[in-house]
């Protein structure tokens, strides 16, 4: 008795839940490391935490205290203060690349500008423990005395010896940063602030519009961004590895997917990109909230072609349609549809096409392997042809 | 009407609940030095307390647990009861083939221990003070392939403590002590380093292969192993380690500046003299070295690790020779040897393919012409 398609169906589903069975590890199943910790661990962890927290707010606090009142008491438009046994050579390097940074971005009269280096314990508490040392670049903006300020500051490590490498403002940042853009623009609207608070800073590196060289560039990820390959192959380069869904969706051609990326950078990451400390259950964005910190330097899963994403929106539209959409008092997609005339993920999705290549497939199948396939296949079919021609209907 | 009093209690909260959080006011430096006063002592107590727990924890684990100790070869096994056969079976056959040829006497073997289970329950929990111990666990559903890697790994971690402080093991860095799980990829690995002296090695110099691994003494250079556009090659792959004012460098190196390149490897090689922080800049890395430590071991058979124990202080090459019996040529020469015997098929691997397509084709042939419901027409 010939067995129905209803039945084959049926097996077919069986051997898929069989096998699923085998594979699958019980649910139950669960990591021994991972055990409930004793109450007073629990007890010592969130002292800790709160502890830490205080620290790293003590520290923003002295540091933009401080700082905030020698960037408004320096006699020129751009300051800068570098920790004692750093290099004169890297220094000099500095100086002289955050000038030109500088004279490139037509400043306004009424804003004052900072560029300070410190050593990742300045201004702590003595003998706290630290969970906030940050090795990306800070941001502090503001307006006091009716004058306009703003400052990047990078912490670095003070290493054997008592050396001090000003490493950390690296190409995913110049050393003004989003300062470059309150130095033209003015302070940011609520929208834009937030945002820039949020992951936005990874987009507003530099004035500078993108060049085929610019997404070319080697990052700290490796070279040469590029997306999924066609029928969704994977890249080979990949983006970090980490699988986001706005990212994926964005690359598919699915302008939510792009929206989101540009307007809520920090949501659907799942990562450390946008928050440094995420992973360890802390929170940037509490930091900024709870102390004078404006923003942190964030990394972008579309750097290095994200890097010019501002500087691209005043190239293309102009500085003041730019202006009104910066210190719009709007939300953030009303005044970017307002000010550029374009849906956010719509004009995103585009620059992503055009920006971010597409990882060309690898090697196909060798034409051995292709006319062997066929070779198989005329052979079958004729086989199989002969075979119906012979058989007889009684 | 009692109905209404729940329903007006959750629309209550929910409205509170859509409330906007109001934005915490930022504290002044004294407040929070204030705060922090307050909060340190009572976290110096949290974390004494804490300590003295997870001791008493750990000390009642070792005295409840109820364990057996088998040896098998040099190495000591604790099980929970019922293990010790499984135990056996799984530690046995991996010691005998791969370490008992030459791992004669271990300090940290004799001392130390090795928790095996391999159980469809619970893990016990085991923390031991008195001595080290290294675990193997794993769920029944866990291959015995993993269980196996678990072994291997414990026992290379072990023989690891046996020369962790010794020049050796901080100079010249390897992965352990464990037979390669894939020569193949240690063959690509080889073949595709962008040095010079990696080339000459893979086509016969004995030198070219002592140079490449680090075995050459005296004062390195990296034009030693790289010519000016390895050297390139070398900072565009690995560009993040040259972070900061290094990135402009990077950039420059990227188009074609020489001296550039040159700039960020010499101040590299000058501020990380330690041999870890080297490594990744020599052209036979951690995977390579360990196959050749781990052929040097295999070819000095009985003695080759108490060998390697008294030379420990050595120079690397030294140190290679001793455990191996051999002289570094010759050692280099029998490892390129092995390393070629394990050249990965390159081909298109047409047989798996033809049968794969028979088998389908055979199979849609018979459906096709003994059911009708399969057939077409």
């Amino acid at each position: 008795m010939a067995l129905g398609l209803r039945h084959w169906l049926g097996l077919v589903a069986a051997g898929c839940a069989a096998v699923a069975l085998w594979a699958l590890p019980p649910s139950s199943w669960e990591d021994p490391y991972r055990q409930p910790r004793l109450q007073e661990e629990a007890r010592e962890r969130a002292l800790l935490d709160e502890v830490v927290f205080a620290n790293a707010k003590l520290q923003r606090t002295r540091w933009a205290d401080s700082l905030t009142a020698l960037t408004l008491a320096s006699d020129g438009p751009l300051t800068m203060g570098f920790p004692a046994n750093a290099s004169p050579a890297e220094v000099e390097l500095v100086r002289s690349r955050a000038l030109d940074e500088f004279e490139a971005v037509e400043a306004r009269a009424d804003v004052v500008l900072g560029i300070f280096y410190v050593t990742h314990r300045d201004g702590e508490y003595p003998s706290a423990p630290q969970g906030y040392g940050n090795s990306n670049g800070e941001y502090y903006f503001g307006e006091q005395d009716g004058r306009t300020y703003c400052f990047s500051l990078q912490p670095v490590w003070r290493m054997q010896g008592g050396r001090v490498r000003l490493g950390g403002l690296s190409n995913f940042q110049t050393r003004l940063g989003i300062c470059q853009f309150v130095a033209r623009f003015g302070l940011p609207g609520p929208a834009v602030a937030d945002w820039l608070a949020h992951g936005g800073t990874s987009m507003a590196t530099t004035l500078e519009r993108s060049t085929d060289n610019s997404v070319g560039f080697a990052t700290a990820w490796g070279e040469d961004f590029q997306r999924r390959g066609y029928l969704g192959l994977p890249s080979r380069r990949g983006y970090y590895g980490f699988a986001m869904l706005p990212l994926e969706q964005c690359f598919a051609g699915m302008s939510q997917g792009c929206a989101q990326l540009l307007l809520e950078p920090h949501r659907g990451a799942g990562y450390r990109m946008y928050d440094p400390y995420q992973n360890r259950g802390r929170s940037v964005y509490r930091l900024v909230e709870e102390s004078p910190l404006a923003a942190v330097q964030a990394l972008s899963p579309l750097d290095p072609s994200a890097r010019f994403l501002a500087g691209d929106l005043i190239a293309q539209f102009g500085a003041d349609r730019f202006q009104r959409w910066w210190t719009s008092e709007e939300p953030l997609d009303a005044s970017f549809r307002d000010a550029f005339g374009v849906e956010p993920g719509t004009w995103h999705q585009e620059r992503v096409a055009r920006l971010v290549p597409v990882s060309p497939p690898g090697p196909g199948v060798t034409w051995n392997g292709l006319l062997g396939v066929l070779g198989f296949l005329a052979a079958a079919a004729f086989v199989g042809g002969g075979w119906a021609r012979r058989r007889k209907v009684a | 009407m009692s109905s209404l009093v729940p329903r007006c209690l959750a629309l209550g909260v929910a409205v509170l609940l859509s409330l906007p959080a109001p934005t915490r006011a930022q504290q002044t430096e004294q407040e929070l030095v204030q705060h922090l006063d307050s909060l340190l002592p009572l976290l110096r107590q949290a974390q004494e307390e804490s300590r003295a727990a997870k001791e008493a924890q750990r000390e009642a684990m070792e005295t409840r647990v109820v364990t057996e100790e088998v040896d098998v070869g040099l190495v000591r096994v604790m099980v929970v009861p019922g293990q010790a056969d499984i135990a056996r079976d799984v530690i046995g056959p991996i010691w005998e083939r791969e370490y008992a040829p030459w791992v004669d006497a271990s300090p940290n073997l004799a001392s130390d221990r090795v928790f095996f289970e391999w159980t469809a329950g619970d893990f016990t929990s085991l923390r031991i003070i008195s001595y080290e111990v290294r675990a193997v666990q794993g769920a029944r559903f866990r291959s015995r392939a993993y269980m196996e890697r678990g072994v291997r790994q414990v026992i290379s971690e072990t023989l690891k403590d046996d020369i962790r402080h010794s020049s050796f093991y901080q100079d010249w860095n390897t992965h352990g002590f464990k037979a390669p799980e894939a020569p193949q990829n240690l063959y690509r690995e080889a073949f595709t380093s962008p040095s010079f002296v990696a080339r000459a090695c893979v086509t016969g110099d004995d030198r070219g292969c002592l140079a490449a691994f680090g075995l050459v003494g005296g004062e390195t250079r990296l034009s030693d192993w790289y010519n000016t556009q390895e050297r390139r090659l070398l900072v565009m792959r690995n560009a993040s380690r040259f972070s900061g004012n290094g990135a402009e460098e990077v950039a420059r190196c990227r188009g074609g500046a020489t001296e550039a390149c040159d700039g960020l490897l010499n101040d590299y090689w000058r501020n990380w003299t330690q041999g870890r922080d080297r490594l990744w800049a020599h052209p036979f890395q951690a995977d390579l070295r360990t196959s050749l430590l781990w052929y040097a071991l295999q070819q000095g058979g009985q003695g080759a690790w108490s060998r390697l124990l008294e030379h420990q202080s050595e120079p690397p090459l030294a140190v290679l020779e001793a455990a191996s019996g051999m002289s570094g040529e010759a050692l280099v020469a029998g490892w390129r040897s092995w390393l070629m015997e394990h050249r990965p098929v390159t081909k298109a691997g047409l047989g798996s393919v033809a049968l794969g397509a028979l088998f389908w084709i055979a199979l849609l042939f018979a459906l096709a012409t003994r059911s009708t419901r399969w057939r077409l027409g």
